[in-house]
């Protein structure tokens, strides 16, 4: 388990984190991944790098960055994140507590 | 001066155990947030009987274990040290602790993880590898279906049937894909050590009393061929098969159920085995009777080495702890690590006979159809994948990567690369070229695990200067 990333899901905004692997947190935001997405809302100390992505509101249905770095082929059905998915951003910060 | 091992599952956990006893500091980084790897999983926190082991590292004060803690990368410098990057947090996060660490000794006992071969259906969600089923089982109580089949080769899709029984899952059936010629011929191959064979035949005994009392069927040279449903599995097709694994023609039948779990043998995690330039011989680590590589100060341990069980792994685990120590100047206990050596040819001799009983043979190729994905991540088909042998003169594994992109997506190969290096082997054959021109370079990845670029761009700490050591 954790080795074939089919199981990758969008917690708290951020997307690219496997299922099988990782342990769910009280308040926790989870929905599926569809394809390759941008993160929704980044962690709290990086919040101007992500705005200043040039993918970080690509409208729906688009690729993100067709020579971007991630390997992943967006599907033909992958969409932005709707905005009430994007609750739980404030959370997303989980990596600092580390 | 430290030992570093990195796994903390049956090798990981006896060579820290090993190392600390002979009287080296020991850091063990383990990615998962308990010890005890595959073989001991259980519920967060769980009480189930744990062997001795378990205390010993949680009072041994030489040992520092970090959970959650997964190696990404590691490079040697200079001094005979390796330096190893790694992420502590909770799986996946972004900004997690950073940190490098410096070995003088390093114990390497990553493990392996499932194979499975392609068929009709295979990316269908409801068809788990047989160790997911089991991990699911064990640490989550959860079944992965209601109704299931439990397919591939080996003895471990026993355990796994027991798994689901225990967690209320219906079995319907448990298939072996090789024939029982071939399994007897592989047991009785090797000189019989009467020692594992009767612990090993006890085991036997009391799955096939378990599959009778639930009425679970045991089919020997018989597999899921394909898996139908439109959003999930709904049925199966499974047929008798030949010993090379091709279907006898008439004999499929078909199943409803809700879940299938396959395995085919395991891979090893060879990653750090790799990037730390150790050699390899046939997939795995190559290893002397001490548990050292070709690079010298590099151990590796358990499933990285052979696939031969839990006990396999705990006595080269134990093995390597002590020669990783003595690379360091420490003296362990020579009559302890003595036992550990007997214990591993014994073992070894297991692993060897479960190897030759239990193989994957060609005839898998024949189930896939033309449309069947081999690379799941960047649904590179079998045409595809023919294309690129065929039309394109793909003649090494790059260039196959290159030409039709099978191997390059998330799982980088893990899921795909020694299927697809068998089946353009094949397509090769079939036109008279000689076999791949590198086939390892599936399994060279110089990230151990995907790192977000933002994470990239933040420098590590070291630990040494978080410890003040
Ligand atoms: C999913 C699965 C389930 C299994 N279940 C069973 C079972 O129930 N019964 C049975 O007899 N056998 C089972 N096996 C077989 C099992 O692998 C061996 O019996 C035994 O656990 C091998 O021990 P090991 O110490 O070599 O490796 P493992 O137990 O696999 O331990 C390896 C450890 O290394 C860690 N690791 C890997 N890569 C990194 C990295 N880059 N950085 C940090 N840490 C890392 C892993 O998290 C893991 O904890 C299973 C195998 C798999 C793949």
């Amino acid at each position: 388990m954790g080795v074939c990333f089919d199981c990758l899901v969008v917690v708290n905004g951020v997307p690219d984190i496997r299922a099988c692997q990782r342990v769910v947190e009280p308040g926790d935001t989870i929905r599926f991944q569809w394809g390759a997405e941008l993160p929704a809302a980044q962690p709290q100390k990086r919040e101007a790098a992500g705005a200043d992505h040039p993918g970080a509101d690509h409208p729906g249905g688009e690729r993100p960055d067709p020579a971007g770095p991630d390997p992943a082929r967006p599907e033909p059905h992958a969409r932005p994140p709707r905005s009430d998915e994007q609750s739980g951003g404030s959370r997303s910060a989980e990596g600092e507590a580390w | 001066m430290k030992v570093v091992v990195v796994g903390a599952g049956p090798a990981g956990m006896h060579a820290a155990v090993a190392a600390a006893r002979g009287g080296a500091r020991v850091v063990l980084v383990d990615s998962a947030p308990q010890a005890g790897g595959q073989y001991y999983r259980r519920p967060p926190g769980g009480t189930a009987a744990l062997p001795h082991v378990f205390e010993e590292l949680r009072r041994q004060p030489r040992i520092e274990h970090l959970p959650d803690a997964t190696v990404w990368a590691m490079e040697a410098v200079p001094g005979g040290l390796h330096r190893l990057h790694v992420q502590q947090g909770p799986a996946d996060a972004p900004g997690r602790r950073s940190m490098t660490i410096e070995a003088a000794a390093l114990v390497l006992a990553t493990g392996a993880y499932d194979r499975v071969v392609p068929f009709p259906g295979w990316d269908l969600p409801g068809v788990y590898t047989a160790g997911a089923a089991q991990a699911l089982a064990k640490s989550q109580r959860v079944a992965v279906g209601r109704r299931v089949l439990v397919c591939g080769t080996g003895p471990f899709l026993l355990p796994v049937a027991r798994s689901l029984l225990a967690v209320g899952a219906e079995v319907a059936g448990v298939l072996e894909a090789n024939a029982p010629a071939t399994c007897l011929r592989g047991w009785l191959r090797r000189p019989a050590h009467p020692w594992h064979h009767r612990a090993k035949a006890a085991e036997l005994a009391g799955y096939a009393a378990l599959l009778a009392r639930h009425r679970v069927p045991y089919r020997p040279r018989t597999a899921v061929i394909a898996a139908h449903g439109t959003d999930h599995v709904e049925a199966v097709t499974t047929a008798r098969l030949d010993p090379d694994w091709n279907p006898v023609p008439g004999s499929e039948r078909r199943f409803a159920v809700d879940a299938v779990c396959v395995g085919h043998g395991f891979t090893p995690q060879l990653e750090p085995v790799i990037a730390a330039g150790c050699r390899t011989r046939g997939g795995f680590a190559e290893v002397d009777d001490r548990q050292a590589t070709s690079v010298p100060g590099v151990f590796a341990a358990g499933e990285l080495t052979g696939i031969g069980g839990a006990d396999l792994s705990a006595a080269e685990g134990t093995v390597a702890g002590c020669a990783a120590a003595r690379h360091l100047g420490h003296a362990p206990d020579p009559a302890r690590e003595a036992a550990a050596r007997r214990r591993v040819r014994h073992w070894r001799d297991f692993a060897a006979a479960l190897a030759a009983a239990h193989p994957v043979r060609p005839g898998w190729q024949t189930w896939a159809a033309d449309d069947t994905l081999v690379c799941r991540c960047e649904e590179v088909t079998v045409r595809e994948l023919r294309d690129a042998v065929e039309h394109h003169r793909a003649r090494g594994a790059r260039s196959l990567k290159l030409l039709c992109r099978v191997g390059l997506g998330p799982c980088q190969g893990r899921i795909c690369g020694r299927n697809a290096t068998e089946l353009a082997d094949a397509f090769l054959r079939e036109r008279g070229a000689p076999p791949l021109l590198d086939p390892d370079a599936a399994a060279k990845r110089p990230l151990a695990a995907p790192v977000r670029l933002a994470d990239l761009a933040t420098p590590p700490t070291a630990y040494e200067a978080q410890e003040g050591t």
